[in-house]
């Protein structure tokens, strides 16, 4: 198991799609409890954040990812996938991200609750 | 500039005006700055006027959070800038009060473009939300709408019309839909989205005169045809804002002559941004990406700041659905790439202009790289959808 050290943090850990669907260069959209999550491979390992760009209505999923910087398809805002910090204009506020794991092949993610 | 600059007056409080104020925070200025606005509204972003408001949605995006307005910066809403002083460095607003300025930027935008022909009242403009949401209160109960001009806006309130369910007619001067911005090939997409969905497109249509009231409207065409609908809109471009800057003797041409970074080449304490600033040798831009990027540079220049590498110019345009995006200057390119059925790369003499296309938001984005970067491509695996566009640089 690849532990990120989010063990102890409170919530559920869902698993949402197989690691090796999560290719470099491809964001991957999935749902899990209503919310829409984004899924980015970087440098072998897998980060998640919200999908929706804290800016306007566009699914990161859609955009260009660029190491470790993802690029809104709409307005062209910029966020650190790893930290979701809003790196460039329009965007104001962070994207929140989630603690992920891989387990037997399968990604999870810590969500609240 | 040298000398230090301590209150930047702000004239024009749109999409352009509200980013240049929000930079200059950001990058830390602590002087005054004052914002003049003639609409009602604190800034806010303006594509959803011909989509979302038109379909229900409340209001646009904001530029920021009301209260960040009136905790950093002195917001003067329904109010006009009647005339410049640039000798003593001061404005004279409608109430007859005098602001004085270290800077000051012109944002005042454009307003509609008329018809050269005699044209009704009731016809509905949108420039402004109260525009927008004026048209939206008419929609009710009407079942028909003739959209004159083809362009984007026109296209798009065509589209948000359609989608609620009125018969729709788009009337085009031109021999084609989006003749001044966009492709032949990437218009014919568009072209064919609208037919698909219903909207009658006529192109090469002369109109005489549009006559009517709110009961409904008349357009005359040059050989006799009338049409009628309920309700008409006009969307036929716009013409800068530049009577204040002309009567203070600042030079303009279609448009406020300014530098690279946006100062008038005449005055260096006058700046002018968004869709009013023509720079030279680049001329106007009328797009969402140009009003905030002209406010950052803007504010850049004004601070004595060094500029920030530009980015390609580029717009969209949400038309049922769809997003047509295009960036770069396509329609200077000597050979067109289709890449899939809806997706096109520009170029000149073999490296990359521009690029268009209905969705793909990621090809669009990689285009976006290669246009700044002014790569050669190989058109043969360019064309070629499965192959990742950063691998169709040529050597």
């Amino acid at each position: 198991m690849e532990s990120q050290g989010w063990e102890n943090q409170a919530g559920t850990w869902r698993r949402v799609v197989d690691a090796a669907e999560i290719l470099e260069d491809e964001p991957l959209a999935v749902e899990a409890d209503g919310r829409k999550i984004a899924l980015y491979r970087v440098d072998g390992d897998v980060h998640a954040t919200d999908n929706v760009c804290t800016h306007a209505y566009a699914l990161l999923s859609d955009g260009l990812l660029e190491g470790c910087q993802i690029e809104c398809p709409l307005h062209n805002a910029r966020f650190d996938v790893r930290t979701g910090r809003a790196l460039s204009s329009p965007a104001e506020r962070d994207l929140r991200t989630y603690p992920v794991r891989v387990v037997d092949g399968g990604v999870e993610i810590l969500l609240p609750g | 500039m040298r000398e230090a600059i301590r209150r930047v007056l702000i004239v024009g409080a749109g999409h352009s005006g509200g980013a240049h104020a929000l930079a200059l925070r950001e990058l830390g200025f602590v002087g005054s700055i004052t914002l003049v606005g003639h609409e009602a509204h604190a800034p806010y972003e303006r594509p959803s006027l011909s989509k979302g408001i038109l379909q229900g949605e409340e209001r646009p995006l904001p530029l920021a959070e009301p209260w960040r307005w009136a905790e950093a910066f002195d917001l003067r809403l329904s109010t006009l800038a009647t005339a410049i002083d640039r000798v003593a460095r001061e404005v004279t607003l409608c109430d007859g009060r005098r602001l004085p300025y270290d800077a000051l930027v012109l944002a005042t935008g454009g307003r509609p473009r008329s018809l050269s022909v005699p044209c009704a009242a009731a016809v509905h403009r949108l420039s402004t939300l109260d525009e927008a949401r004026e048209l939206r209160g008419r929609m009710v109960g009407a079942r028909s709408v003739i959209v004159i001009g083809g362009g984007v806006i026109g296209l798009e309130v065509a589209a948000s019309l359609r989608a609620a369910g009125l018969s729709t007619t788009v009337l085009e001067a031109g021999p084609r839909l989006l003749g001044r911005n966009v492709p032949p090939d990437a218009a014919e997409w568009i072209a064919a989205l609208h037919a698909q969905e219903g909207v009658a497109i006529r192109t090469g249509v002369a109109i005489r005169a549009v006559e009517g009231d709110e009961g409904g409207v008349t357009v005359r065409l040059e050989g006799g045809e009338v049409l009628e609908a309920d309700l008409a809109v006009l969307g036929i471009g716009i013409l800068p804002r530049t009577e204040l800057a002309e009567a203070a003797g600042l030079p303009c041409r279609d448009g406020v002559l300014v530098d690279a970074g946006y100062a008038s080449i005449d005055d260096p304490h006058v700046f002018a941004i968004g869709d009013v600033a023509s720079r030279e040798g680049v001329g106007r831009q009328e797009t969402w990406f140009h009003a905030g990027g002209s406010a950052r540079a803007a504010a850049r220049a004004l601070l004595g700041l060094p500029p920030e590498p530009a980015d390609v110019p580029w717009f969209w345009s949400d038309q049922f659905g769809r997003t047509l995006r295009v960036a770069g200057a396509p329609m200077t390119a000597d050979t067109v790439v289709p890449r899939g059925a809806a997706f096109s790369l520009h170029l000149r003499y073999g490296r990359i202009v521009g690029a268009a296309g209905l969705d793909s938001p990621r090809d669009f984005a990689i285009a976006r790289r290669l246009i700044a970067a002014e790569a050669r491509l190989d058109a043969g695996r360019a064309a070629e959808p499965g192959t990742d566009l950063r691998k169709a640089v040529a050597a």
